[in-house]
Formats: C-alpha cells, sequence, structure tokens
C-alpha cells in the first residue's frame, strides 16, 4: 500500500504538483549556530510552529550568525527546475529557488519554528477595511529590476495578470477565481496579451495597488506569498521564454540558463539589502547543476571532494543505499537537515462505498502501520500519525481520537466488525505494479484477514491512479495519499479533501466526505479574516471530520537531505520541506 | 549500386511512416494525459479542455498526426502566448512541457551523443579487434586466455552497476578523473575529453567482449580457409597474409555488429547518458516519455530510427566494399 501511497504522492508532485508550499522564504535560526539544523526540529518528537503576521517588518534581513558574504554555493539538482516564470510556479522548489531572483507581495521569514508572513516588495502583507474584499498594498521604497529602474505598482499589475493567459496554465488558481468570482475565469479575463487590463486592480500611482474582489478573500496575504505576485516588467516579457530568463527583481539575475544542464546566477548590483526584509543572499554566486541521479547526488556530497564541499542538494532526498552510513557517522550525520512534512501521509476510505462508520473504525484499528514502515525504512521515515494536518499548519493542534496501536489492533477490529454484523467485509485496496507493492499487498492482507476483512488488491495504472481513486463511481475502498496545502492556513487543506463539493474524477476528495453541515461550516471559516480564529475553527472542524473516519491517518513523513561541509547556515525549511535555500552563506 | 540506394531509401521512407504512425497511436492507447501535468493541482474539467484545445489534443488523432507530419516537411505556424511563432522546417512542434522548440533541443543535445557514441564506439573497436586479433594468433596462449576473461568480466557487468561503483571510487574517492560531464569540444577540447574520459571507458568495458569474440572467432576461421593455407604454402609473408587477407574476411561480420552498435548509440545512450548525468538524446527520450511530452517523443524516436536506417544502409554497402564476394544489385 505504501508504494501506492509514494505513486499517489509523486502523482500529486507530477501530477498536480501539490509539493508542500509553494512559496516560502526559510531563515536559518541565528541560535542554532553555523550549520547546525534548527533545534525544534533535531529530535523525534513533533515540533510547535508559532506563527504570526508582521506589519511592520522592513529591511535588511536578520543577520545569520556567523555568516559571511562571498564565494559560489553549487547546486546538484536531479532535474531542472521546469518552471521560472512566476505566472507558471506551483512546485516547491521552483517557488523556492524563485525567490532568488523574483521577488514578491508577500513573504514567509522562518527563524526556527517561528514563521513569519511578512510585506516582500509591500511595505506590509496587505491592508482592507471591509473584510476581505478590497485589499491595498504600497511598494517599498528603493525596490528595483535589474537595470535599475524602480519596479512600480503597474509591473505587478502586469504580473498578475499574466496568470490569467491560458498558455501559463501551469501555476495556481486562487486570485484568477477570486477576481473572477468563479473557477471559469478565462470569460471574465483572459491576459493581457490583447491590450485588455485586469478590471479588479487599480494602481492610483506608480507605488499603490488596489485590488477589489466580488466576495470577501481573507487569505489573500498568503496567496501573494505564492510567486504568481511577482512583479513582470511588460517591456521586459519574452512570453514563452520568460519561463527560462525571468528579469531580475531579487538579489541575483540569471546569467545563463541551459535547459537541463545549468544555470548560473550572479548578484544583480541594483538589489537593495534595506529594501529586502527576506533576503540575506550571502554567497556572490549560485552555481546549478542539474540532471545527476539522486543516488550520485549523495555519494557526491558525502565524498564532498572539490566543488562538492560547497554544494548542495535542493531535489534530492536522502537515498536509501547511503542512510545507514549517514545515520551511523557522526560528522555526515551533522552534515544533513531534516524535519518533517508539511502534511502526514494517509489512506483515504471510501465512504460511499463503506458508509458504516464501525466498518470504518474496525478498518482503522487493523491496519498495519508499524509492519508498512518497517518495510519502507523503519522509524527514520517519520512518526505515526493521528491527524490530517501537519504540526506546520497554522492553529494545529495535536490529538488522537482513537490510540490505535501503530502495528493495529486484530481484535478491536474484529469486535467492531461482528458488532455491525460485517465480519467477511470485502475491502478493494489500490495498489499498483511496482515491485515493492506486492510485499506492501502481503502485509496489508495478512493485517485486515486476521481482523475479519475480505482484503482484495487492485492493481492501478500510474499515470491514471489519480482519477481511479477519484471518480465518483470509483470501485476502490482504500487508497493512500497525502495532501500538502498552498499556505498554512486550512482554508487549502482542508476543502479539498474533506468538501463534498469536490469530489469529481482527479480531485483530492477520494473519502468521498459529502456531509452538507461540514461543507457548510466550510464555507463559513473560508471568511473568517483573522487568522489564528480561523486555524483554532479549522481544528475544531477537523477534530469532527476524523470522528467520521474518513481516513486512516498514517506517517508524519520525516525527509533528510545531505550538504557539504563548506556550507554555513543550513536549516530545514518546513514550509519547503527540505533544506532552505535562503541564508546558505560559505565557511571560510 | 544507385538503384539499390534508391531501393533502400524507399523502404526506409516507408518504415519511418509505419514507425511514426505506431508511436502516435501508442502514445494514445497508453494511459495518462499531458495536459493534466499542466493543469496541476487546481484541475477542473474546464480548464484540462482549454489545454488540451491549446495543445491541439482536442483535434482527431489523425488530423494531430498529419499536422505534426506536415510540420516535418513544410513547417507551421504555433500561436503561444498571444503571439504567432512560425517553426520552420523540420518543424517537430513545442515540447509541451518547456514550451520550447523541439528541433532547437535535438541539436542541443545531439553533440553530447556524438561525443559520447563516437569515443566509446572507437574504443571498444579499437580494443576489442585489437585483443580478437592478438587471440587468434596466439590462441590457447596465456595472452588468449587473460583476453578472453577480460572480455567476459566487461561482457557480464551492466552499465548502471559498473558506472556508479567506478565514478564513486574513481572521482568520488580517490579524486583521479573529474567529475563526469558533457563539455562542448568547440568551448574547451580538454575538459571534453576528461569529462568523457570515464563514460568512454565504462561503455568501451560492457562492449569489448563481443568483438574480441567475434574477432577472434571470425580470424581463426578464416585461417583454415583454402585461400589462407594456399597463400602460406606459396610464401606469403605472415603480415600480408593476415593484413590482407584473413583480415578482410574477418572485418565484415565485425563492421555490421559494429555499425548497429554505433547506431544504437547514436540514437541515445540510455543508461550510460543517465549514470553520468550527460544531455544528450537518451535523456531526452527518457524525461519526454515521463512527462507525455508527445512532440518531443515523436522527435526522439523517428531520429533514432533515421539513424539506425542510415547506418544500415551503410553497413550493406560497406559490405560490398571489404568483401569482393558480396555484389549489391
Amino acid at each position: 500500500m505504501s508504494s501506492t501511497r509514494r505513486q499517489l504522492r509523486r502523482g500529486a508532485v507530477i501530477l498536480s504538483a501539490v509539493a508542500l508550499l509553494a512559496a516560502c522564504g526559510g531563515r536559518g535560526d541565528p541560535k542554532a549556530g553555523a550549520g547546525a539544523p534548527a533545534t525544534a526540529e533535531d529530535s523525534d518528537t513533533l515540533p510547535t510552529y508559532t506563527y504570526a503576521i508582521d506589519n511592520k517588518a522592513t529591511g535588511p534581513a536578520p543577520a545569520v550568525a556567523g555568516a559571511k558574504a562571498g564565494g559560489t554555493i553549487h547546486v546538484v539538482n536531479a532535474v531542472d527546475y521546469t518552471h521560472l516564470d512566476p505566472a507558471r510556479i506551483y512546485v516547491t522548489t521552483e517557488s523556492e529557488v524563485s525567490l532568488l531572483f523574483s521577488r514578491q507581495l508577500t513573504g514567509y521569514r522562518q527563524q526556527g519554528t517561528n514563521i513569519t508572513l511578512v510585506g516582500d516588495l509591500a511595505t506590509d502583507t496587505g491592508k482592507t477595511t471591509d473584510g476581505g474584499k478590497t485589499w491595498k498594498y504600497t511598494l517599498r521604497d528603493g525596490v528595483s529590476w535589474e537595470d535599475g529602474t524602480p519596479i512600480t505598482s503597474g509591473d505587478v499589475k502586469y504580473g498578475l495578470e499574466r496568470t490569467f493567459v491560458t498558455d501559463y496554465s501551469e501555476g495556481p488558481t486562487y486570485f484568477q477565481t477570486w477576481s473572477a468570482g468563479s473557477s471559469d475565469f478565462h470569460k471574465f479575463y483572459d491576459g493581457p496579451y490583447d491590450g485588455k487590463s485586469l478590471s479588479t486592480i487599480s494602481t492610483p500611482n506608480d507605488k499603490t495597488l488596489v485590488i477589489k474582489f466580488p466576495k470577501p478573500e481573507p487569505d489573500l496575504p498568503y496567496a501573494m506569498a505564492m510567486t504568481v505576485s511577482a512583479p513582470v516588467k511588460k517591456a521586459k516579457d519574452t512570453r514563452t521564454a520568460y519561463d527560462k530568463k525571468p528579469f531580475s527583481s531579487g538579489p541575483y539575475r540569471i546569467v545563463d540558463h541551459k535547459t537541463d544542464k545549468s544555470m548560473t546566477l550572479e548578484r544583480n548590483p541594483n538589489w537593495k539589502p534595506e529594501s529586502d526584509p527576506l533576503r540575506a543572499a550571502y554567497p556572490d554566486h549560485w552555481e546549478f547543476e542539474f540532471g545527476a541521479v539522486p543516488l550520485t547526488i549523495n555519494q557526491r556530497l558525502i565524498a564532498a571532494s572539490g566543488t562538492d564541499a560547497s554544494a548542495i542538494t535542493h531535489d534530492a532526498a536522502m537515498s536509501p543505499e547511503v542512510r545507514p552510513q549517514v545515520m551511523s557517522t557522526p560528522d555526515l550525520k551533522a552534515r544533513s537537515v531534516f524535519g518533517f512534512s508539511l502534511s502526514p501521509s494517509y489512506y483515504s476510505i471510501n465512504m460511499k462505498r463503506i458508509p458504516d462508520i464501525k466498518v470504518r473504525t474496525a478498518l482503522l484499528y487493523a491496519f498495519p502501520r508499524e509492519q508498512l514502515r518497517r518495510l519502507v525504512g523503519g522509524p527514520d521515515e517519520g512518526e505515526f500519525a493521528s491527524t490530517v494536518s501537519g504540526p506546520s499548519l497554522l492553529g494545529h493542534q495535536q490529538f488522537d481520537l482513537f490510540h490505535a496501536p501503530p502495528a493495529g489492533d486484530p481484535a478491536r477490529a474484529k469486535q467492531l466488525l461482528t458488532e455491525a454484523g460485517k465480519l467477511g467485509q470485502t475491502v478493494v485496496y489500490a495498489s499498483s505494479a511496482r515491485p515493492r507493492s506486492g510485499q506492501v499487498a502481503v502485509i496489508i492482507d495478512t493485517a485486515l484477514k486476521e481482523a475479519g476483512f475480505n482484503p482484495v488488491r487492485k492493481i492501478l495504472a500510474d499515470a491514471t491512479a489519480q482519477d481511479d481513486v477519484s471518480r465518483p463511481d470509483s470501485e476502490i475502498d482504500l487508497a493512500g495519499g497525502a495532501w500538502f496545502p498552498d499556505w498554512p492556513s486550512g482554508s487549502t487543506m482542508y476543502p479539498p479533501i474533506f468538501d463534498g463539493r469536490q469530489i469529481r474524477k482527479g480531485g483530492y476528495n477520494t473519502s468521498f466526505l459529502n456531509d452538507p453541515a461540514i461543507n457548510a461550516e466550510m464555507d463559513q471559516i473560508s471568511l473568517i479574516v483573522d487568522p489564528t480564529e480561523a486555524g483554532r475553527r479549522w481544528s475544531e472542524l477537523e477534530k469532527k471530520i476524523l470522528a467520521m473516519v474518513p481516513i486512516i491517518p498514517n506517517l508524519y513523513d520525516r525527509n533528510r537531505q545531505l550538504y557539504g561541509p563548506k556550507i554555513g547556515g543550513a536549516h530545514y525549511n518546513s514550509l519547503s520541506g527540505g533544506i532552505g535555500l535562503n541564508g546558505l552563506y560559505l565557511k571560510p | 549500386m544507385l538503384a539499390y540506394i534508391l531501393r533502400r531509401l524507399g523502404s526506409a521512407a516507408l518504415i519511418l511512416l509505419l514507425v511514426s504512425l505506431v508511436t502516435y497511436l501508442l502514445f494514445f492507447a497508453l494511459p495518462g494525459d499531458p495536459g493534466r501535468i499542466i493543469c496541476a493541482k487546481s484541475c477542473t474539467p474546464q480548464r484540462l479542455q482549454e489545454i488540451h484545445h491549446t495543445l491541439g489534443l482536442d483535434k482527431p488523432i489523425f488530423v494531430q498526426y498529419w499536422d505534426f507530419m506536415k510540420g516535418i516537411f513544410v513547417g507551421r505556424d504555433f500561436t503561444r502566448a498571444g503571439e504567432t511563432i512560425h517553426c520552420s522546417v523540420p518543424c517537430f512542434g513545442y515540447s509541451y512541457t518547456n514550451s520550447q522548440p523541439v528541433w532547437g533541443t535535438i541539436l542541443d543535445r545531439f553533440p553530447a551523443t556524438i561525443s559520447l557514441a563516437v569515443g566509446g564506439a572507437a574504443l571498444f573497436l579499437i580494443v576489442g579487434v585489437g585483443l580478437g586479433v592478438i587471440s587468434a594468433l596466439r590462441a590457447q596462449s596465456w595472452f588468449d586466455r587473460i583476453g578472453i576473461g577480460f572480455g567476459l568480466v566487461g561482457a557480464s557487468m551492466q552499465v548502471f552497476v559498473l558506472g556508479p561503483v567506478l565514478n564513486n571510487i574513481l572521482v568520488n574517492k580517490w579524486g583521479v578523473l573529474p567529475q563526469p560531464r558533457y563539455t562542448p569540444i568547440t568551448d574547451d577540447p580538454i575538459a571534453w575529453f576528461k569529462g568523457l574520459l570515464l563514460p568512454w571507458l565504462v561503455l568501451a568495458f560492457v562492449s569489448i567482449a563481443i568483438y574480441s569474440r567475434l574477432t577472434r572467432a571470425q580470424m581463426l576461421e578464416a585461417m583454415g580457409e583454402d585461400f589462407v593455407r594456399a597463400g602460406r604454402s606459396r610464401g606469403l609473408p605472415a603480415r600480408t597474409l593476415h593484413l590482407k587477407h584473413t583480415g578482410r574476411a574477418t572485418l565484415s561480420p565485425v563492421m555490421t555488429v559494429f555499425g548497429l552498435d554505433l547506431a544504437g548509440l547514436l540514437s541515445g545512450a540510455l543508461i550510460t547518458e543517465t549514470v553520468f548525468n550527460i544531455q544528450g538524446l537518451g535523456r531526452l527520450a527518457i524525461t519526454a516519455v515521463g512527462n507525455y511530452d508527445l512532440p518531443m517523443i515523436m522527435a526522439t524516436v523517428l531520429i533514432g530510427a533515421v539513424i539506425i536506417l542510415i547506418f544500415n544502409v551503410i553497413v550493406d554497402i560497406l559490405y560490398a566494399v571489404i568483401d569482393p564476394r558480396v555484389r549489391i544489385t
């Protein structure tokens, strides 16, 4: 089953690009010292995150202790960044690298487990006086393009207008949908290329941007922390070629980008640190190498010869082949950042096909999570989950409604099944044709049979698995998955997976939960402007939802990444799920 | 001869047409949808439809196929992001994944593949044939046995095992060789040579056995032929005998195998390119398949097929040149 989970997660990353939060600016915890992982992450217990919105943050960015400017950081990646055009970015690694050369209206400042949303190009995260219908942004002084010309509110507007172009369909669609008041936003506006202007944005002067939505959209400050709010200079818009080499508004400019091969960044002399509260920008150059095999990347970082000593990887996780060596060598272990995924993985139960809550609860108690974790790598893979939200979600509360033992409780499951009169209930679970799926199937079959179920393995093709488990007439009872929200508020976490109106082929509500009361409550919470209050309400709703057993929470997955010995300021970016680029420096 | 070449070209064109049609049909027969990759997480049926329309995937398959094939010979116009771009001959369209012209990407990747293939092939041909000739001349000697053993070790290895192991030892641990990578020969011939040395060695090592064994067997067989015996009895010096007479007889089958091997490498050495991160046609093909990037898949498949067909014709012609007993008609 776990392979199916990975397959679905891969599906989620590749097909749907939900690879964690889109926009995020990590920062090393100054207290943690040079090269040390953030302390709260460096333990087996789940960290607690503190969220804040700081509307008074100013540049320069907080200094990282011991950091020195200069030198070249090398980045060895398995694949090139498919998109660098801010309108087309949805994957976390892309949005994080984009922060090096594209500024946005807002962004995240992460110091250890403190995450603060601040104004990036804008002086604050956005002002609203009517509950989120009208938003006003003012640009900071001294913000300029790589050619030295000032960044204007018109440039930000043009950037947002470009997100409507059909050929740039890869990016998120929150802003477009909110502007049009409907997901069918191309009828409302089709981008700036035919000379039309977007009516929901006005620019009274070069510094001010006013956005007016038909309905209140309280989450706009978070949505503007995605790359879509990056300015684009009309005269420098090279259209589809922009995706390879965007015109820089950040601390670095792209000197050269050879698709799938390499990319070189150098300092943008016109970027002023005092205008930027997010970016530390210590190295003078970044040299990216693309296309290496993940295992080779790990071996290179372990050997750390030549330029690999001052290298990181932005996309290769630690390979299982090198994990024992790294974990048993203190020097190597110290050269890895690790932390938890933004959301846990889970198994969704098809509530349409298994309407009896007793049967679903029995399934939850029967599930062999520990045996499955052992198969994929043991305790370092992650901690057993009891919620559907992860610790880095705003308002997240750690609770466990069922206290199911990780290895399962077949006796309890069988008792529940007997009470429901469903002993021998058939459970069709999604699996794949990958080699490990066979072993996973044996574990699931054994556990479910012991609990009195009749498990049936159904092998799905990778390319269509997400469609097969999500279509309303799906014949799958149990399928692995994970959902990563686009920003750390419940509004992009819960509705996609639990709103009954989002049930559709290719969607993510794979438990088919469709409860009018819950749907209505989601609509209600989505209108709350105060993020703390919204977070509290989302978490309450999560308890209500999980009590209905639409899913079996599986693992808070742990991610680990190696880096070279000359890299300072390395830290785990909990919003992107890997090493954070911001705040890295070269040790002498 | 001319008639022969023309006839071969005619059948090659027919094969290419079939290959293109089968690839196109297979793409649509298999599960998966490039539109889904593009429309990402916020996919709605409506957006999917819009994307299909932009990519032309909403047209009937045979119309799409016809447009594609026509583009190769007469070029096409595309409208992307509000502007019309002319894609000139040979137009293989634009990549679904990164919106770049496919032909430009192919031209960009081909030199890496040629460098890898030609260097590796030269090495395994020279060393393989050399070993084979010496083994045949000194059959059953210690050199023969060691040579065969050495070849067999290579033949029983796989690039995906030998490559990473040697890379980790020679490059990462000992630092004897630089990190393999492709640098254009025009940029820096020394970096080109150094960066490709390990891939060449690995590629050669796993293929040498075929050539040494084939050469040895052919040579031994030829040495027992009547015309060699006759030559020897007439007092021909060993050098003339082996270079001119047995050599020729040996070369024909070796040339056939080599032509096909080189053609295979030139159309993309998938595993070697992946192991050593050389961005050639092989890597391009794998990535294209993974991304459901139809225009790129079509281009890599067709170019691979063209190379293999051309080399087949060349091998046939060379066969006649080398061995006067063969006449092409």
